[in-house]
């Protein structure tokens, strides 16, 4: 019996589509538009002005405060603007506008004097903390904070979430087989940098490939161990993850690291490697382009700014009868009403979507069937918590449980009545969250 | 740059798929066919007529009432109500009058359903409400039973009724069969049998209502058939008589008017069972599996708000 969360859903995985697809580098464009919002927290500061001329992988903009990240720039060139842009969220978000000096020859990033065994924590967290190190997996938490000292909870286990268990992406798939040296350094970074004595990846069992390959490479690494799953969603949840590889739960309200845990995504181990041996910050993103609305499902390594539209016609287009546009994957993503935003660094997929895969359909009454109960990842009841959230009795969504929800959309899509119960809840935590701000604040 | 918009809407973007509510219903009413079907055999014409005027009479009132509402008349193609109809039909007596069948459909669906709100928002079960109005209402219509025509037709008891207040049993076998008397499509454990066991297949039933609610009814049946030295029916009779099938793979298992929790519908279907060999064997009447299930659709919100499964990370002691 493979290892798995209680409850969940197994969505079509449509991962087919590219799961072949060696990733392919898109070339620069001429103009980048890099978001100072790319990260958990607060956005980040410019230090330069317009008409500054900076280099590739030069700080742009400094992290404000504790919980934030800096931001480097994807290409040389000239700031040309520094204005409000589109965000993925829709919002309209500060950004560095960036005119690329074409002229000019990429860097090349070679790999700096420090061995393996000089790596302490403080220069762990000090290269992690410069290079805008966040979590790719799509929160985008600055991964140092994970890594400080901690003396009341001390690290037991670095779990690696391997999962990817949104339906189409296939971005740490692909890492994983390609950059397989590159992944396995910086799991002995963590390991070397924490002392932690235990490293374990979790990964579903749709991807045999990878998890042969990296049975093979860690045979001689009696901490890193291979653990996996069976094929679930939403597996790569940092809880449902913890659940899975080691049958134990995060208290309600707390962080893995109460019970010793911290979980770090595929591809944010290859960027910690870039931080520590390359000194090179984020820069690029992997990102899978997919969906049946495309014309050329890839995957590709693209500069951080860069516009979805340039993409887009990098994949050859969009076929006309693309319905929806989407950033991230079909369970958590977010739509984009058009292709003006750009690639962030928690950007993990572009998925065009036809009418034909989104199953469009009205909503129906509750006819309280229980799926959404015995789907729930995390034990709630979603349709008494959205009915509640519906009425603004919020009161009673608390008592519910209604904040212990990870939004993994489960109910949602497991309800015959097709009810809008995730994005209901959704909107019953942020009336929530701004009321006790604004009590806070009176 | 292209001004193209796309349809925008918060996430999830994809869903379980075609697997909607008057999908479901209609699966439910093919799952009653086998036994209605066998119902029409045994009692020819008039069960025939019967299951016509019932569903006649919810398509008629749910119409009705979506007129009142100015809502969509489309909404009867969802099924629900002909399921309330067929169900209805095939928990009365064969030979009750049509008007009474007809008066029993419309307080179904308005006093059942209408009233509350349409579809997913009843609290009892219409079919259920239809009936107990009318064996309330109409006592002497609602227990005259005719044997099934191919046996013979005499006016005769339940096998139920027989076993409290004569003392004789019904063969197992006919009771399995379900050549005996009672309602229209009650009878047959092996059809009903076959239909919840379908839909329990199709993930459309939770297994756990009928399961708890035959397990329950079987062990109370063989405690008190020990204790009683046979005199209270074997656990095959409780189980195949009456309308127990019926009710524990139709009739409790309506998922608007039973619990969502996995725990609480198994405390549904244990109430339940204990209920109905409660009244069967001390109550008034010889059945009581439409008043129970009734009174466990009342308990169901109370039984959902103290069911509730335990949310990941409550650490014991903490939090509720």
């Amino acid at each position: 019996m493979l290892k798995t969360f209680r409850s969940g859903i197994h969505p079509e995985e449509y991962k087919t589509l590219t799961a072949s697809e060696s990733i392919e580098n898109v070339p620069p464009s001429e103009q980048l538009v890099v978001s100072l919002n790319q990260h958990f927290g607060k956005p980040a500061i410019p230090i330069v002005k317009k008409g500054d001329i900076i280099g590739e992988g030069d700080l742009i903009a400094e992290a404000d405060g504790f919980l934030s990240a800096p931001v480097h720039a994807p290409v040389s060139g000239k700031i040309k603007q520094i204005t409000d842009s589109l965000h993925v969220n829709g919002y309209y978000c500060e950004a560095i506008i960036i005119e690329r000096d074409i002229e000019k020859e990429p860097r090349i990033w070679s790999r700096n004097t420090l061995s393996l065994t000089q790596i302490s924590r403080e220069i762990f967290i000090q290269a992690l903390k410069e290079k805008g190190v966040v979590g790719l997996g799509g929160a985008a938490f600055p991964t140092f904070i994970k890594f400080l000292e901690n003396t009341d909870k001390p690290l037991k286990t670095v779990l690696i979430n391997a999962c990817e268990c949104e339906p189409y992406i296939n971005a740490d798939y692909r890492t994983m087989l390609e950059q397989t040296d590159h992944f396995m350094a910086g799991l002995e970074i963590i390991l070397q940098a924490t002392a932690v004595p235990r490293m374990i990846i979790g990964i579903e069992n749709n991807k045999p490939k990878a998890i042969r390959i990296l049975n093979i490479k860690t045979k001689n690494h009696p901490a890193i161990s291979v653990c996996p799953l069976k094929t679930k969603y939403p597996q790569g949840g940092e809880k449902m993850l913890i659940s899975a590889v080691l049958g134990k739960a995060v208290p309600r309200g707390g962080l893995p690291l109460d019970i010793g845990v911290v979980v770090v995504n595929v591809n944010t181990v290859c960027t910690i490697t870039d931080a520590v041996f390359y000194d090179k910050p984020i820069m690029e993103k992997t990102v899978t382009v997919s969906g049946h609305g495309i014309e050329k499902p890839k995957n590709i390594r693209v500069k951080i700014g860069t516009t979805f539209q340039e993409i887009i016609d990098f994949c050859g287009g969009v076929k006309p009868e693309t319905e929806r546009i989407l950033i991230g994957g079909p369970m958590m993503g977010w739509a984009q009403s058009n292709t003006e935003a750009s690639v962030l660094k928690s950007t993990t997929g572009l998925l065009a979507l036809t009418p034909n895969e989104l199953q469009m359909k009205p909503q129906f009454p509750c006819v309280r069937c229980g799926n959404c109960v015995t789907h729930c990842p995390m034990g709630l009841v979603p349709c008494e918590i959205a009915k509640f959230a519906q009425h603004s009795r919020l009161d009673l969504a608390q008592n519910w449980g209604i904040l212990d929800c990870i939004e993994c959309g489960c109910c949602a899509y497991s309800c015959p009545a097709k009810r809008q119960l995730v994005q209901t809840i959704r909107v019953g935590k942020s009336n929530i969250r701004r009321i006790s701000s604004l009590r806070k604040s009176s | 740059m292209t001004n193209m918009h796309y349809s925008i809407a918060p996430g999830p973007h994809v869903n379980s798929g075609p697997g909607d509510i008057p999908k479901t219903m209609l699966l439910v009413n093919l799952a009653l066919l086998p036994a209605l079907f066998f119902g029409f055999y045994l009692y020819g014409l008039p069960a025939v007529l019967l299951t016509l005027t019932c569903i006649f009479g919810t398509l008629s009132a749910e119409m009705f009432c979506q007129y009142l509402r100015k809502d969509s008349l489309w909404r009867i193609t969802d099924f629900s109500a002909v399921l309330t109809g067929i169900l209805m039909a095939m928990i009365l007596p064969p030979h009750i009058s049509l008007f009474l069948a007809f008066l029993g459909a419309w307080v179904a669906i308005i006093i059942g359903k209408a009233l509350f709100g349409g579809i997913g928002y009843n609290i009892f079960n219409p079919a259920l409400v239809g009936r107990a109005f009318l064996g309330i209402s109409f006592p002497v219509a609602m227990t005259t039973w005719v044997n099934p025509q191919i046996v013979s037709a005499v006016t005769t008891a339940t096998p139920l009724a027989l076993n409290k207040w004569e003392n004789t049993t019904t063969i197992i076998k006919t009771l399995i069969i379900g050549t005996h008397s009672g309602c229209m499509g009650e009878s047959s454990t092996m059809l009903l049998l076959l239909g919840g066991i379908f839909l329990i297949a199709l993930r459309i039933v939770d297994f756990r209502i009928p399961f708890s609610i035959l397990g329950s009814t079987a062990i109370f049946a063989f405690i008190s058939n020990l204790v009683s030295n046979g005199t209270t029916g074997s656990v095959m009779f409780h189980l195949c008589s009456g309308g127990l099938m019926i009710g524990a793979f139709f009739m409790a298992t309506d998922m608007v008017t039973s619990p969502v929790t996995p725990l609480g519908k198994i405390i549904f279907g244990m109430g339940i069972g204990i209920l109905v060999m409660i009244i069967r064997l001390w109550g008034g009447l010889p059945e009581g599996v439409m008043f129970c299930i009734l009174i466990f659709n009342g308990l169901t919100p109370l039984i959902n708000r103290h069911t509730r499964p335990s949310i990941l990370g409550t650490v014991r002691g903490r939090g509720k």
